[in-house]
């Protein structure tokens, strides 16, 4: 009788398994309710060149707010650049936004860790107030169209699947 | 009826990953990093918040604000006091959790205090002249006061406690899960003595 019912206890023990917390929790990003338009910002990078948000309409952006003495933005920089390094060619980008440090300061870091995508400069957190950030990391995905869908409060493994197939379903559509 | 092994080691697995836990657990453990002898205190939920709490030596406060602008004045003024660095996160599969630290309080032998808040230092900072980016670091190096975190999200930050250096305290902690009121009370906590990594007393 037993050996009758094995394929079925099978299915229904994976099933279990798959819908069990250790498997569901730590879920990559929330969807932000309404998906607000994306305060507006003009900030400088590292080599002085001014980078408007609205400057990437048509892409997806995300939106990265990080500081150079905060462990957990250090922690997640390095899987940032390779999601970067792996999209930035299907209008993908990432605007690392450093909060309240000057250039000399974040100039070396930035090169200690390779990271390729513009770092841009908000010396006095002008941008970060107009945005509410309240804790450090805090990333923003803004669609083409300019709207914040998605968001996360801390830092994430950027290697995680689960995260990276779900920047591969925002991503614009390829012409 | 004998049910086959691998059945059973099906049933094991799904009971380590909390699908038998009817109720919600709170677990607390407490432990000493080996080295530095700094203290840490850990609340968990099963599918809930994620709560620890680690001491931070006067002199680490010292060297980072001192780093970030703070002027030996200024950031003597933090080394003098209990600093607590806390995680928060949310593990739980579908709630949402907010906290307010203005909610938390200390329980000395004395009675119970509130937490001191970043609002209330920023005060003290204007009139120190401390810089306007060392007033920006100082913001978010402390924990947010307020807070709404989505499944997975988290924060770390430090709290401020006044309370003297090496005094046990209990700490009175309370959130929310999806409006559900929760609290926990973290017992035996001190702060760490003004000392060096190595130990070496100031």
């Amino acid at each position: 009788m037993i050996r009758n019912l094995r394929p079925a206890m099978m299915i229904f023990a994976t099933l279990l398994v798959v819908a069990s917390p250790a498997w569901t929790a730590q879920q990559p990003m929330m969807i932000v309710a309404g998906a607000p338009r994306a305060p507006e910002f003009a900030l400088p990078d590292l080599a002085g060149k001014r980078h408007k948000l609205s400057d990437y309409r048509g892409k997806l952006v995300v939106v990265n707010f990080w500081a150079t003495w905060c462990p957990p933005c250090r922690e997640e920089l390095p899987s940032m650049q390779r999601v970067f390094k792996q999209f930035k060619d299907r209008n993908f980008v990432i605007l690392g936004v450093e909060v309240g440090e000057e250039w000399d300061t974040v100039q070396p870091f930035v090169d200690q860790f390779a990271v390729k995508y513009p770092i841009l400069l908000d010396n006095n957190s002008a941008v970060s107030r107009e945005w509410k950030i309240i804790g450090l990391p805090a990333t923003y995905f803004v669609d083409p169209q300019g709207r914040i869908t998605h968001a996360i409060h801390g830092s994430r493994d950027w290697d995680d699947a689960r995260l990276r197939l779900q920047i591969m379903k925002l991503l614009p559509a390829r012409r | 009826m004998k049910l086959p092994s691998w059945f059973l080691a099906v049933a094991l697995l799904l009971h380590g990953n909390g699908l038998a836990a009817s109720e919600p657990l709170l677990n607390q453990r407490h432990w000493v990093a080996p080295g530095t002898g700094i203290h840490h205190w850990v609340v968990e939920r099963n599918d809930g918040i994620y709560l620890e709490f680690s001491q931070r030596l006067p002199e680490q406060t010292r060297a980072f604000f001192q780093a970030r602008g703070f002027t030996p004045e200024a950031a003597e003024r933090l080394a003098g006091v209990c600093v607590i660095q806390t995680v928060i996160r949310n593990n739980s599969r579908t709630a949402v959790i907010h906290t307010d630290i203005g909610n938390w309080r200390v329980m000395t032998g004395t009675g119970e205090r509130p937490y001191r808040l970043e609002s209330d230092w920023q005060k003290q900072w204007q009139n120190l002249n401390v810089s306007q980016p060392a007033r920006i670091a100082f913001r978010f190096a402390l924990l947010p006061a307020v807070q709404s975190l989505n499944p997975g999200d988290w924060l770390q930050g430090m709290t401020t406690l006044e309370v003297p250096l090496r005094e046990r305290f209990d700490l009175k902690v309370r959130w929310t899960e999806d409006q559900a009121n929760r609290e926990a009370t973290v017992g035996g906590v001190r702060c760490a003595a003004d000392r060096t990594l190595h130990g070496e007393e100031r």
